[in-house]
């Protein structure tokens, strides 16, 4: 018997189910009474990263750029059909994605879940790849790799992880080059299914109107059990050191783009870790604090200003993003800041709005079923719980987050990635 | 979900709320219609950011910020669009539920009170608003329009708008030319305020578990001192074709961009504008749809074909990322498939697949607080407003005689090619 376990969550009213099936895959379900929507979404820990794997120990695998992507569109063509079409004859809005750590498929509804939960248990589970449908493939991706080469945004990203990583395969375009994914054969493409696409390896978030007997009367019925494997992924040693500190490109835009990177030592973060970072990354990109009003004042930033905490296997780092009419100065006022805050601290009164954000923000994301199951399905792979992140949130103290503070941003190891206008 | 209750608080200012207790936050949200001119419209797209920004009791970005901040990072935004020939101002404010603050604060009360301040009391002084304030939100609203252009899918698309109605005011973009905004002064500003509040249709939606009657009140009282004349909503739609356009333009891109323009000779509020809306969807909504089946999967032409109709306006847009060498394919599939829904090759496969899609995204709104805001407040030029659900009876009840009528409307006005050099 599957095991089911009660998650509750006092602060927010809310509560999930965690379902440990038979088969090995997890389960979640967040129920949410009253919506229409319901939103499910299978996702397998593999991602652009993970190019050179071994199983049970077995030779070490290495495998074409942008394959787990590539992977993902062949997913949808089965034996009897696309899941496209299935998809259409129940209204689901499906779809799928592949980032650095993960490939997800998913879809939303209103009506006949059931039917669309099949279909999703279903195709996921069945690869289907001949020579013929992988070489059809190359004009559509080769067309959506054209498409990310025109992006400013995705361009001045990728310029930055090279810039940073010596050997990371972060720094390789998720879907990888035109030449990279000539070389993808059925072959290849069954020998990453079969080691990734394990259910040990997967996780099924579902949010809804929906109870635990509505999953698992379908999902006892499609999931195949599997037999629990050794996957290891091999990444080459990455230096401490950015490359470069320094990358620049001449591209048609209008306003010139900046990323800046600092790179940390790889680690994983635990779940308290991140709620006082999630703080952290607050403080200096909200307009409530100084960072922001002072880069605002100089007309150094618009709003497109951020930053993220960008982490996964075998990488950690932080990145500012935005546009700017000069790069450089913003990049330095945001360096020297950072500086004086790591000495002088962060104000008790700055913490306490800042971690009010948070809290406000998180809680807000609990509204909708799409946000829940996206956050779960990271929350899975990362070994966190999106209710203990909110109570780390609300418990946290200013003097845990300066601590943190003191442990990150090495000004000494950062990269800037420019995107200046190609004309003036 | 509660019914929408809905009441009048001044001519032309229309109250509407709905309780709901499923969510964790509120939101309040004014939408302000004026009409898209030429003369106003950078002044209004303005003064939507520049209200937004503080007001007078907090009378700067920061200390505005923190205000919100420390209630539990509520927000306040303003954004500007067009809603066929009207230009439309949104103004909104949102924050988590009361009974989720930590600290027991009434939140919604605070919330509703500081969107009022923002609307009636902005930081004004001797018939003028802050020239800092306009010197950051005119940078702000500038670096925008850049960045419109960086994003050459974008580009592409408005391009087309700017060229397929150069002669009607749906060709203004939502806040006019970079020249234009600079342009903009103080008292002009203030005069656009002014109008503003004299003229604009109001549509205010609440949405949330909190008490609605506190924001009603400000604002009713608030109202009763300005004398209004409310404008009308219309927009011209296009019924024909004189003569149809071609534009290239070169560029230094990987991807060219293939933008196609029909005008649909049916808009909103005329009934036919619901099969209109599922004919569009039929060729190119969903990965089901006939451009993305014909043009992506089976020809391998592109990643994205899709089209998009624009109810308020009549106007259909197609579009597309090719290889320059597949320009004239690309197209002349695109438009076979068009020219085969007008002769009524459309199965009930499609048609079915497509009306379920629809239904399910429009049953969908109900469950986000933005959603159920926005939905009611997009109706207002509409002949009648609909629940979600009366709107998906009406999708569900199309015929394919209906689709197929739709389609034979269809008229090429303007192919727009960004072309990579």
């Amino acid at each position: 018997m599957s095991k089911i376990k009660e998650v509750k969550s006092a602060r927010t009213g809310d509560m999930y189910y965690k379902i440990e099936h038979d088969s090995g895959l997890t389960i979640y379900l967040y129920p949410k009474p009253d919506y229409n929507s319901k939103y499910a979404i299978f996702g397998t820990h593999f991602g652009s990263v993970n190019n050179a794997f071994s199983l049970d120990g077995k030779e070490v695998k290495r495998v074409p750029d942008g394959i787990a992507h590539y992977l993902e569109h062949k997913m949808f063509e089965c034996e009897d059909g696309d899941a496209f079409v299935k998809y259409a004859k129940t209204g689901a809005n499906a779809n799928a994605y592949t980032s650095f750590n993960k490939t997800c498929y998913l879809f939303s509804c209103t009506e006949n879940f059931d039917e669309s939960f099949d279909i999703l248990l279903d195709f996921v589970q069945r690869p289907y790849f001949t020579d013929e449908t992988v070489a059809k493939e190359q004009g559509i991706i080769g067309q959506e790799i054209r498409m990310y080469d025109d992006s400013a945004d995705w361009v001045v990203l990728f310029n930055m992880l090279k810039a940073m990583y010596k050997n990371h395969p972060v720094k390789i375009d998720i879907a990888g080059t035109v030449e990279s994914i000539a070389k993808i054969t059925p072959k290849l493409l069954y020998d990453c299914y079969y080691t990734f696409y394990n259910l040990n390896n997967m996780v099924l978030c579902v949010s809804g109107d929906l109870t635990v007997e509505d999953i698992l009367k379908i999902a006892d019925k499609k999931l195949k059990p599997c037999e629990k494997h050794d996957i290891k992924s091999f990444f080459e040693d990455e230096p401490y050191e950015v490359c470069e500190s320094y990358i620049e490109q001449k591209f048609p835009v209008s306003v010139p783009l900046f990323n800046l990177g600092y790179k940390e030592k790889y680690h994983t973060v635990s779940c308290e870790e991140s709620a006082q970072i999630d703080i952290i990354m607050t403080i200096l990109t909200s307009p409530s604090f100084e960072l922001y009003n002072k880069l605002d004042g100089k007309k150094l930033i618009n709003q497109s200003f951020d930053a993220e905490y960008f982490d996964g296997q075998g990488y950690n780092a932080v990145i500012f993003s935005g546009e700017s009419r000069s790069p450089k100065q913003a990049s330095e006022t945001i360096k020297n800041y950072i500086e004086n805050l790591k000495e002088n601290g962060i104000s008790e009164q700055d913490f306490e709005i800042a971690k009010r954000e948070v809290y406000g923000d998180l809680l807000s994301s609990l509204n909708n079923v799409e946000a829940i199951a996206n956050a779960m399905v990271d929350a899975h792979f990362e070994n966190h719980d999106i209710f203990k992140l909110i109570d780390y949130v609300a418990d946290c103290t200013a003097e845990d987050v300066n601590s943190r503070l003191k442990l990150m941003f090495d000004a000494d190891n950062t990269a800037l990635s420019v995107i200046l206008p190609d004309k003036e | 979900m509660n019914p929408i209750i809905q009441k009048e608080l001044a001519d032309g200012v229309v109250f509407n709320s709905i309780s709901d207790n499923r969510f964790k936050t509120m939101k309040l949200l004014v939408n302000i219609f004026l009409p898209l001119l030429e003369e106003t419209v950078s002044a209004n797209a303005l003064l939507c950011y520049v209200l937004v920004r503080c007001c007078k009791k907090y009378p700067d970005m920061f200390t505005m910020s923190r205000k919100l901040g420390s209630l539990y990072g509520a927000e306040v935004n303003g954004s500007v669009s067009k809603m066929g020939d009207m230009q439309c101002m949104k103004i909104d404010i949102s924050g988590l539920s009361d009974k989720y603050a930590i600290n027991g604060e009434k939140i919604s009360e605070q919330l509703s009170k500081l969107l009022c301040e923002v609307l009636f009391n902005p930081k004004v002084e001797n018939g003028k608003f802050d020239e800092n304030d306009i010197m950051q939100e005119k940078r702000q609203i500038s670096d925008m329009i850049d960045s419109d252009f960086n994003d050459k899918r974008v580009y592409a698309s408005q391009r087309l708008t700017e060229i397929m109605c150069a002669d009607e005011v749906y060709g203004i973009k939502w806040c006019g030319t970079k020249e234009q905004i600079e342009n903009v002064t103080a008292e002009q500003l203030y005069n656009a305020w002014q109008n503003m509040l004299k003229t604009a249709h109001f549509e205010i939606t609440f949405v949330g578990e909190c008490n609605p009657d506190i924001a009603s009140e400000i604002i009713k009282n608030s109202f009763k001192e300005i004398k209004r004349t409310p404008v009308d909503l219309s927009t011209d739609v296009v019924y024909s074709v004189f003569e149809e356009k071609n534009v290239e333009e070169d560029m230094d891109v990987a991807q060219s961009k293939l933008e196609i323009g029909f005008r649909t000779a049916c808009a909103e509020p005329e009934p036919e504008a619901t099969a209109t809306r599922l004919m569009s969807v039929i060729l190119g909504g969903t990965a089901s749809s006939k451009l993305f089946n014909n043009v992506r999967e089976k020809k391998s032409l592109c990643y994205y074909c899709m089209s998009r109709y624009y109810r308020l306006k009549g106007i259909m847009v197609v579009e597309s990322g090719v290889e320059n060498a597949n320009i004239e394919s690309a197209k002349s599939a695109i438009l076979a498939e068009i020219d085969d829904m007008k002769k009524g090759n459309i199965s009930d496969f499609e048609i079915n697949s497509a009306k379920l899609a629809v239904v399910n995204s429009t049953l969908g709104v109900a469950d986000t607080v933005t959603g159920l805001a926005n939905w009611y407040s997009s109706q207002v030029m509409d002949a009648s407003v609909d629940t979600p659900e009366e709107a998906a009876k009406k999708i569900s009840a199309v015929t394919k005689e209906e689709i197929v009528n739709a389609a034979k409307k269809l008229q090429l006005d303007t192919i727009y090619v960004l072309k990579s050099r």
